[in-house]
């Protein structure tokens, strides 16, 4: 990454100084670099590094798909309050970008997600899921339609081969452009706040999934109304090399309103209150489960998955439609632990009998309560669940059994999500 | 030319003698057919061609080995013409010195064989009595959908059957089965005989077809499948007129049935409407509807070049995008002005399928150097002479001569100009060891590499199977896992060539049990 | 007379193993061995003073933990190196390296292709989960036990229930695994040949079979054989005994001497004493005879039986039955000693992979020609190279600053077309492997203080192995596990009672290090109606 020699003056009250050579001590690297062997450098940096590096008190980090990032940047509670007070900036660099263009991308992208893309316009963006033949989920993201010809789909893990091998018959050019693509989440209430303080106009008019092509001090970015925290929130996706400018002129804008730089905790955190499962965390990639068991069907992860089973063709279709009928042998659950202290969650237990597993847990402060995602066999979802939970006093551990309720709607799910205009200010 | 708007119950696209089969059945049974065939002749390779006035010959295939009794009776294929000049061909591995070797099918036969052979003799009568054996278990599945691998209790009660059916037949005969799966015919053979020519011979029968030698695995198993394959039928059989007979009476049958053959018709794809097939686009424009599409092309080239990867599902294709037919025999049909003699054969004998077979190793080999795009060094071939029998095929007191060169490579390095005279010339120097006056009686020929087997008569890759005969496509994993019960992954097409279920050889049960698995399918 | 309650004959790894679960489980063990020093192909020697490797095999490769733990060795002293899972190195100078970090593995094969670095995971997931279906049938004996018409029959339908009751994707896997070519089931994984070849490298080492020969692919599966499937993501590790193969040797001898087992060396079993159709003893070369209730043996098939007994002792057909097990060599050894340690410009300093082995080696298509060569029994042009210097992770194993090298060649026939080896081919051969070696190694010649190069045939004369095959009998699926070493077996148990195999010619086989002598004791326990930890 090439340091910032040209931004506006006017920022010393900020205290980030990129030209500042400590501050470089190993540059980031984003894209592997093929002169260097692998074994050398087990983890890569984002563009935003030396920008969080600097924001970081904590001086945790966390590996996400061979990236560091930071896991908590000052303390998760105050980050906590900004997300769901104000507005928080974080970075997603490490999401895979994978850029699907030509001729017959419409076709390809049609028959390779479960979902029908006729009504995908320009410059908005939907959810979509993907499965192999059985009806296994192999990942989900969202794609977004950049052109008429041109589609970008966002993922958690990389899913190249099999693009690449569905790609055979079509008109179509399937890139992994992931290290080219920097990407910037600002979430939170305000958050439409600060990006109209930072001199994007017009965002409020922004509906939710959709996308526009913007500039914040002279960088253009795609700004799309995404997120994963069930409130208001955007993600811009911006060049590597412009993103620690929008990320210092974001936090300068934004400092004000309350905006703060959080880290991959908070990511999970939110998700998890919204009540959304991860790759790799909640499910495996069905080409990733070693054990069967371990890949799961959209009928199992998601209530209403997005699928469209009238599609004539698409993978996994002919199992899909199949398992349409059929109730799915386990779900995933949003479960509310009665405790009011943080412990670790990890069986699900019906009458005594082992029923499922929590796959994400956390203490949600929305509620005050453990919360966790966890696949239940669908038989017992009418029983009387406990889950096992397990605390650490001192040097002793305590396992209790906390009796546990499905939670009906997610932990968080603002109106403001959805709303036109999106509030500015509070 | 192409009717239009006519209404059609089925379409079968290539006319090669399995699509001809599967179309008569379903006409047989009252479905109006349009079999669609690029070329200017029906048949594929069970045809007679003219090499030279008055000479003609089976041009590809030129033995019916394994013609199921029940196509025959049930399509009343005498009743259209069908006649044999032979039945019951011999086999006779040919010796160098002299010593040629009857492979015995009688008791009188064998008499003579162990005369010749006292020491191999009884380790002969005890190999093919546990290839029968073996084959008596796998040779009432050929003549059967195989179950499909996603119905567990299908499955569990066919697999329970072959248990039980083993379990009569022997004790040890479902173990040794599963032994001999894996087997290299090679070590087999090594282990149990002692000449070299009964060695080469019975590998050679075993190997013929694919491509892999006799030291590799799997191939004692084919050996068991072709001796499945000749249980079918009534023995090795020569039709009158050559193997153009046996496609002429299938068409006969179609047209009786009100089914109609378009030769010159170019099906450049199938149409797929809402998931489901719908019929056929030809080339000059034009298409042909119809509820139902038999394909009895090759199943990958059915799929990726007629189907398209569009229609179907990503991994419905990961299988068969690797499986390329290659076909490694190459034919040569020769026009002789006399009847060749071979030394030390009886007269009668000269009608036999005669075996040329160099030793064990040098079939393996040639197999290798075939598969490098190099030519064997010493051919391994099966030779007929049908007009012995069949007098009609040649002019009064002259020959024709069939022969079928194994371990032929379908891409030669540097390609093939040049290389097809090479070939001949090998293949007429070491028929010339036995029979001196063959070189000089050739008075016209044709050299058919596997890449000419494919252009001029559709076989794709020149392969006789349309995907070898391997033990990962064999059952319901042929052609590849997902397509064992003749139905493809696009609703409305079935596959009835080679590449399915038992595979090649002119034996019509990939086509036969297409169709009737087609038509099970339509009353339920 | 001496009396025991199990003879084990040769002081091999498996033979040990098995003495070590007798003699724990309380039986009076006597092992006897012909050589000097217990170890048989595990043996160690030293090639120049204080340079020590295993003389025939490459000495990597561990213990299953089963075995471990069920013996206590980790008591005895024996430790296991982790390694990486080695480099292959490419005629053109390329390299490819196997890592366990899964993302760091995946940005080597990104070097190579994208794509390919992505379908990794699928590969790796199939890879895993054969292993599993595997691991348990190679813990124990492949036959069912089932005697009589009915009890077999039940047997086997119970079989059909079973596969019948596998989901269509796990038999397709099966089937895929144990029929295809490693080239073919490769291709539907991969697009780049150098990272097929990697993975083809690794897995044809030791077996009769090329890369494009159907029922190669289930080769592809060894590497992982040791692989519990954690997170990592990567590639699978190489193990090797801390100390060198003498290390695990000495912790099995010291396992058996402590439950009370007893070792004699130079102590060679000319005859096995049969009467009244059982197995009673064996008399030694010296004339003397011990008497015991079981015989195991440790030697292959073919001498445990053509060479132990009077063939007309044996069970009618026997005889015709061992001698149809075909067991070929395939490898050659070549062992240096080197006084420096090796330096590899062509790799990049430092990889960590470079200590679990270098493989030299071509695209498929190169080892399949190298396999041909072997079929046509011709000396060979360009084999396939399997290189270890356990003295880069173990400096024990060398003087200080000096390294040991060995390189087992493949494929290497046991007899060439044209006769036996001769004096001069076996110096081609040294020099052909020192030119490679050269290659990837510039100047390691001058370097070089020892050097040995042994072929199949002296394995067969030093140590017995019969046509040197170090997999005591092929590994095809026909000989195999209910078919190892013959059809029917499937087990240690032999058609003459009292008699046991624990040798790798039994099932097992050479999958599993000290498989064959646990099946062997756990076997041989279960008949004596003793619970054994086996």
């Amino acid at each position: 990454m090439t340091p910032d020699t040209a931004h506006p003056a006017g920022d010393e009250a900020s205290a980030i100084d990129l030209d500042d050579e400590r501050a470089k001590v190993d540059p980031a690297l984003f894209e592997a670099d093929p002169a260097e062997p692998p074994f050398a450098r087990s983890v890569l940096t984002t563009p935003l590094h030396l920008v969080t590096s600097a924001e970081s008190r904590t001086n945790r980090w966390i590996r996400w798909n061979g990236y560091t990032v930071p896991e908590v940047l000052t303390d998760l509670g105050d980050e906590y309050r900004a997300l769901r007070g104000t507005a928080i900036l974080a970075d997603h660099s490490p999401l895979v970008k994978t850029r699907i263009s030509g001729r017959e991308a419409f076709d390809y992208l049609q028959r390779l997600v479960a979902r029908d893309l006729s009504l995908l316009d320009v410059h908005s963006s939907v959810h979509v899921i993907f499965c192999e033949s059985g009806g296994r989920v192999l990942g989900d993201g969202l794609l977004f339609r950049l052109g008429n010809e041109e589609y970008r789909l966002v993922t958690e893990e990389s899913h190249l081969a099999w693009m690449a091998e569905s790609a055979e018959g079509f008109r179509v050019r399937v890139e992994d452009v992931s290290a080219s693509i920097a990407m910037l989440s600002l979430q939170g209430p305000l958050s439409a706040s600060c990006l109209a303080e930072a001199g994007l106009e017009g965002i409020e008019k922004l509906a939710a999934f959709g996308a526009l092509w913007g500039h914040i001090g002279g960088m253009p970015l795609y700004v799309s109304r995404t997120g994963a925290t069930g409130d208001l929130g955007y993600e811009l996706w911006t060049d590597a090399e412009d993103a620690p400018h929008v990320w210092r002129r974001l936090m300068e804008r934004g400092a004000s309103l309350g905006l703060r730089p959080a880290g991959f905790a908070l990511r999970e955190l939110a998700r998890l209150e919204a009540g959304l499962p991860r790759a790799g965390q909640d499910y495996l990639s069905a080409f990733a489960a070693v054990s069967a068991a371990d890949a799961v069907t959209p009928f199992e992860l998601w209530s209403a998955p997005p699928l469209a089973t009238e599609k004539p063709v698409f993978n996994g279709g002919r199992a899909l439609r199949r398992l349409a009928g059929e109730r799915p042998f386990r779900r995933l659950v949003l479960l509310r632990a009665e405790s009011f202290e943080p412990a670790s969650l990890s069986t699900v237990l019906c009458g005594g009998r082992s029923v499922g597993a929590v796959t994400t847990a956390g203490f949600s402060p929305a509620l005050g309560a453990n919360i966790a995602l966890a696949l239940v066999e669908s038989a017992s979802l009418e029983g009387n669940l406990s889950v096992t939970a397990c605390r650490r006093e001192g040097l002793s551990s305590r396992e209790a059994l906390l009796p546990v309720r499905i939670l009906p709607a997610p932990a968080w799910n603002s109106a403001r999500r959805v709303a036109i205009p999106a509030p500015l200010g509070l | 030319m192409i009717p239009e708007n006519d209404v059609f119950d089925a379409i079968v696209v290539g006319g090669g003698h399995n699509g001809l089969v599967a179309a008569a059945r379903l006409a047989a049974a009252g479905k109006r057919v349009f079999v669609a065939e690029a070329r200017a002749s029906a048949g594929g390779a069970a045809v007679t061609s003219e090499i030279a006035p008055g000479y003609a010959i089976s041009a590809v295939a030129h033995l019916l080995e394994g013609f199921p009794r029940r196509i025959e009776r049930k399509l009343k294929l005498a009743k259209h013409g069908l006649r044999y000049a032979a039945r019951d061909v011999a086999t006779v591995a040919l010796d160098r010195d002299g010593k040629h070797l009857v492979l015995p099918r009688s008791r009188k036969q064998f008499t003579a064989f162990a005369e010749a052979l006292p020491k191999d003799a009884e380790a002969y009568r005890r190999h093919v009595a546990r290839n029968r054996a073996l084959a008596s278990l796998v040779s009432p599945l050929l003549g059967e959908c195989p179950p499909a691998l996603s119905d567990s209790s299908a499955l569990r009660s066919f697999l329970r059957r072959q248990v039980l059916r083993a379990a009569f037949k022997g004790r040890d005969v479902l173990p040794e089965l599963l032994r001999v799966l894996p087997e290299a015919i090679g070590d087999r053979l090594e282990a149990e005989f002692e000449s070299p020519l009964l060695k080469a011979a019975l590998a050679f029968d075993a190997t013929l077809g694919g491509a892999e030698g006799p030291y590799s695995p799997g191939t004692s198993f084919r050996a068991i499948l072709r001796e499945a394959v000749r249980m079918r039928g009534r023995g090795v059989m020569l039709p009158a007129g050559g193997m153009g007979a046996v496609s002429d009476a299938l068409v006969a049958v179609i047209a009786a049935s009100g089914g109609e053959v378009h030769l010159e018709t170019e099906v450049l794809g199938i149409l797929v409407e809402q998931g489901r097939a719908a019929g056929i686009e030809i080339a000059g424009g034009g298409q042909v509807r119809a509820p139902l599409v038999f394909s009895a092309v090759s199943p990958r080239s059915t799929m990726l070049d007629l189907v398209g990867a569009r229609h179907v599902e990503t991994e419905d294709l990961r299988e068969l995008r690797h499986a390329v037919p290659r076909g490694a025999t190459a034919k040569i049909n020769l026009a002789l002005d006399c009847l060749p003699h071979i030394a030390g054969l009886s007269p009668e004998l000269h009608a036999a399928r005669l075996l040329v077979v160099p030793s064990l190793a040098e079939l393996e080999e040639a197999a290798i150097a075939s598969r490098n795009g190099g030519l064997p060094l010493e051919p391994a071939m099966e030779v007929l002479l049908p007009s012995v029998a069949d007098k009609s095929l040649a002019p009064e007191g002259r020959h024709v001569m069939s022969i079928i060169v194994h371990n032929v490579p379908g891409e030669m390095n540097g390609g093939w100009a040049g290389h097809r005279e090479a070939l001949l010339q090998r293949v007429l120097r070491r028929l010339g060891d036995y029979a001196p006056d063959i070189p000089d009686a050739v008075v016209a020929g044709e050299v058919l590499t596997p890449l000419d087997i494919d252009t001029k008569y559709g076989l794709a890759g020149g392969d006789w199977h349309q995907g070898d005969i391997r033990l990962d496509r064999l059952f319901s994993l042929r052609p590849a896992p997902g397509y064992g019960d003749y139905e493809a992954p696009v609703p409305g097409l079935w596959l009835c060539g080679a590449g399915n279920h038992p595979g090649g050889g002119v034996t019509g049960l990939p086509g036969w049990i297409a169709a009737e698995a087609a038509l099970e399918r339509w009353t339920t | 007379m001496e009396r025991h309650d199990a003879i084990v004959i040769g002081a091999g790894l498996n033979g040990l193993v098995a003495a070590a679960y007798l003699a724990q489980a309380g039986l009076d063990v006597l092992v006897l061995d012909r050589g000097t020093a217990p170890g048989g192909l595990a043996s160690e020697h030293e090639i120049a003073p204080g340079y020590r490797l295993p003389r025939f095999t490459l000495g990597s490769g561990g213990l299953p933990p089963r075995i471990v733990s069920d013996l206590g060795l980790a008591d005895h002293g024996l430790r296991f190196i982790r390694a990486e899972g080695g480099v292959t190195c490419f005629p053109d100078g390329r390299y490819h390296a196997s890592y366990r970090d899964g993302v760091v593995y995946r940005r080597e094969i990104s070097r190579f292709s994208r794509v390919d670095a992505d379908a990794f995971t699928r590969y790796r997931r199939d890879m895993l989960r054969a292993v599993r279906r595997l691991a348990p049938l190679l813990a124990r004996p492949a036959h069912s036990g089932a005697r009589g018409l009915f009890g077999r029959l039940r047997a086997q339908l119970a079989h059909a229930d079973l596969i019948a009751a596998m989901s269509p994707d796990d038999m397709r896997d099966v089937l895929r695994l144990w029929t295809l070519p490693a080239s073919d089931f490769l291709d539907t994984y991969f697009e780049d040949d150098f990272v097929k070849a990697h993975l083809a490298a690794a897995a044809m080492i030791g077996g009769t079979l090329g890369p494009c020969t159907p029922t190669s692919a289930a080769r592809l599966v060894l590497p992982w054989l040791a692989e519990t499937g954690d997170a990592s993501g990567g590639a699978p590790e190489t193990l090797m005994p801390a100390g060198g193969t003498s290390a695990l040797v000495q912790a099995l001898v010291s396992a058996v001497g402590a439950a009370g087992g007893v070792l004699r060396m130079e102590a060679e079993v000319t005859d096995v004493r049969i009467r009244d159709g059982k197995v009673k003893g064996i008399v030694l070369a010296n004339g003397e005879e011990i008497e015991a209730r079981a015989v195991l043996s440790g030697l292959d098939v073919k001498r445990s039986f053509l060479s132990l007994f009077q063939w007309k002792d044996l069970p009618e057909g026997l005889v015709e039955r061992v001698g149809r097990v075909r067991m070929k060599g395939v490898a050659a050894k070549v062992n240096l000693a080197l006084d420096a340690a090796p330096v590899f410009p062509g790799l990049p300093e430092g990889c960590p992979s470079i200590g679990g082995g270098l493989r030299l080696a071509g695209t498929i298509p190169a080892m399949e020609r190298a396999f041909a060569d072997w079929r046509e029994r011709m000396p060979p042009r360009d084999p396939l190279i399997d290189v270890l210097i356990p003295s880069l992770l173990d400096p024990s194993l060398a003087p200080e600053g000096g390294h040991v090298l060995s390189a087992l060649v493949h494929y290497v026939p046991e007899e060439l077309h044209d006769g036996p080896w001769t004096g001069e081919r076996r110096d081609a051969l040294g020099d052909l492997v020192m030119t490679r070696l050269a290659e990837i190694s510039p100047g390691i010649a001058e370097h070089v203080i020892a050097i040995e190069i042994l072929l199949p045939d002296d394995v067969e004369n030093e140590i017995g192995l019969t046509s040197g095959d170090l997999s005591h009998g092929e590994t095809t699926l026909d000989q195999f596990f209910a078919n190892r070493p013959f059809p029917g077996a499937g087990g240690a148990e032999t058609p003459l009672k009292n008699f046991y195999l624990c040798s790798p010619s039994a099932h097992p086989g050479p999958l599993v290090m000290g498989g064959a002598g646990a099946n062997a004791a756990s076997t041989l326990l279960a008949a004596m109606g003793k619970r054994g930890r086996a």
